[in-house]
C-alpha cells in the first residue's frame, strides 16, 4: 500500500438478494492494509464477490460460496 | 440518538498499521420488508460511513440494504502522527452521527494489548443441523463467535447495554403533588400556592343552565342536600354552586393538601434508579435496620452511627495490651 500502489476500492456484491450491491469500501495509501471486516445479510445460499480496484487501474475478484440455514435477526418474527 | 461503540488503541509506533472497529446501533430497515397489515415499511439505512484522520479521509464506506443491523466496520490505518480519529454516520431521514477518537502515536513501544484479527467469514460449507442436535452457548460457539462476544466493539449486545447505562443514570422525573378531586388544570394552578380552594361561581350566561343552578342551590339550601341525589339535575350543572357541594369540595382539597408534604425517606430507604429499589433493601449496613427498630413508623431520618466496616478494622489502633 504506497501511493504508487494500492488498493483504491473493494466492492462487495451478492448474487440472489434483492439487490446486488452490498458495501463499497473506499481505501488509499494510508490504509495501510486491504482488509476490512462487515456484516451482511444474505437472501439465500448463494455466492459473494468481492472485487478490488487497485490504483493502476487493474480490477481483481474471487467469490466465496455461502449456505444460508436458518434466517436470523428476525426481531419481530 | 444512536449508540456508537469505537475501538481505536490508545497509543501506536509512527507508521504501524493500527485496527480500528466502530459500531453504531441503528435498524438499517431493507425497505423490501412489509408489515402485518402488508403495507412496505420504507427503507431507512445509514448510507455513508467516513473516517477522518487529523481531518484528511483514510476510510469511506457507502452502504446498501444488505449491510446488517448495526453496522459493524473493522478497517485499518497507518499511525503517521497524534490527533484526532472523526467517525460520521449519514443516512436516510436525515441520519446523522459523529464520533471522535484521540490516539498518539509514540516512538515508544506500543503498549495495550494487540488486537487480534477478527475473521468474519466463517465456514462456507456448514450442513443444516438436524433439530435434536442443535446446541448453545459459549462453549459450543465458533471461535469466530466468542472472539465476537469477547470484543466488545464487536458485540451489538453492548449497545443495549449502553441504552441502559443512560437510562440507569437518567435523573427520574419530578413527579407532582396529585390533588385528588381538583380538575388537573386547576391542580397546576394552585399548587404550591397556598391560595383557597377554587370557589365555583354561577354560570354568568342566561338560560337552561342557569335557571337549573339556581334550583339545585335552593333545593340544597331548604332540604339537606336532597337535590344532590337527584340524578338527572346532578349531570346537567354538578351542583358546583350548592353548599353542600362546595363544602364537600372543600374537603376533598384539604384532604389532598395535606396528604402532600410528606418527608422525604433517608437517602438509603428511598427507591431511585431502574430497578426502584433502595439501597436498605439489600444492604444491612445503611442503619435502616436500627431506624426500623427504634421507630418502627419509620418517621426518623436522623441516620444512626454506623458500625466499623471489616476494611476500617484494619486501621484501627492496636489496642493496648
Amino acid at each position: 500500500m504506497t501511493p504508487a500502489e494500492h488498493v483504491r476500492a473493494i466492492h462487495v456484491f451478492t448474487e440472489l438478494n434483492p439487490q446486488p450491491e452490498v458495501v463499497t469500501f473506499r481505501l488509499g495509501p494510508r490504509a495501510g492494509r486491504a482488509r476490512v471486516s462487515t456484516r451482511i445479510r444474505l437472501a439465500n445460499t448463494q455466492t459473494v464477490t468481492a472485487i478490488g480496484e487497485l490504483s493502476d487501474g487493474s480490477f481483481w475478484s474471487a467469490t466465496a460460496a455461502v449456505v444460508v440455514t436458518l434466517a436470523a435477526c428476525l426481531e419481530d418474527a | 440518538v444512536a449508540n456508537a461503540l469505537i475501538n481505536v488503541p490508545d497509543r501506536a509506533r509512527r507508521g504501524e498499521i493500527i485496527e480500528i472497529k466502530t459500531l453504531i446501533s441503528h435498524p438499517m430497515e431493507t425497505g423490501y420488508r412489509r408489515s402485518q397489515l402488508g403495507a412496505r415499511i420504507p427503507r431507512d439505512i445509514v448510507r455513508l460511513f467516513v473516517c477522518t484522520y487529523n481531518g484528511t479521509e483514510v476510510f469511506r464506506a457507502e452502504l446498501h440494504p444488505a449491510i446488517a443491523a448495526n453496522p459493524f466496520f473493522v478497517f485499518s490505518t497507518v499511525a503517521t502522527e497524534s490527533g484526532t480519529l472523526a467517525f460520521q454516520w449519514t443516512g436516510d431521514n436525515g441520519f446523522s452521527a459523529t464520533e471522535t477518537a484521540r490516539f498518539a502515536s509514540t516512538s515508544v513501544r506500543r503498549l495495550g494489548a494487540a488486537l487480534g484479527a477478527l475473521a468474519l467469514a466463517g465456514s462456507a460449507f456448514a450442513a443444516e443441523i438436524p433439530r435434536a442436535e442443535r446446541r448453545s452457548g459459549y462453549d459450543l460457539m465458533s471461535p469466530e463467535t466468542r472472539a465476537m462476544q469477547d470484543d466488545d466493539t464487536a458485540n451489538p449486545g453492548m449497545l443495549s447495554v449502553l441504552e441502559g447505562g443512560a437510562l440507569w443514570s437518567r435523573k427520574a422525573r419530578r413527579r407532582r403533588p396529585i390533588l385528588r378531586g381538583l380538575p388537573r388544570r386547576r391542580a397546576r394552578e394552585h399548587e404550591g400556592r397556598g391560595r383557597a380552594p377554587p370557589r365555583s361561581t354561577p354560570p354568568a350566561a342566561g338560560g337552561q343552565r342557569r335557571a337549573a343552578h339556581q334550583r339545585l342551590s335552593r333545593r340544597a339550601a331548604a332540604g339537606a342536600g336532597a337535590g344532590a341525589r337527584e340524578p338527572g339535575a346532578a349531570r346537567a350543572v354538578r351542583l358546583r354552586g350548592s353548599p353542600v357541594a362546595r363544602a364537600a369540595h372543600r374537603d376533598r382539597y384539604r384532604r389532598a393538601h395535606a396528604a402532600v408534604p410528606r418527608r422525604r425517606p433517608p437517602r438509603s430507604d428511598r427507591r431511585q434508579g431502574q430497578l426502584n429499589l433502595a439501597c436498605s433493601q439489600c444492604h444491612d449496613d445503611t442503619g435502616a435496620a436500627a431506624r426500623r427498630q427504634r421507630d418502627p413508623a419509620g418517621a426518623s431520618d436522623r441516620l444512626p452511627a454506623l458500625p466499623p466496616r471489616v476494611a476500617d478494622a484494619r486501621l484501627a489502633p492496636a489496642s493496648p495490651a
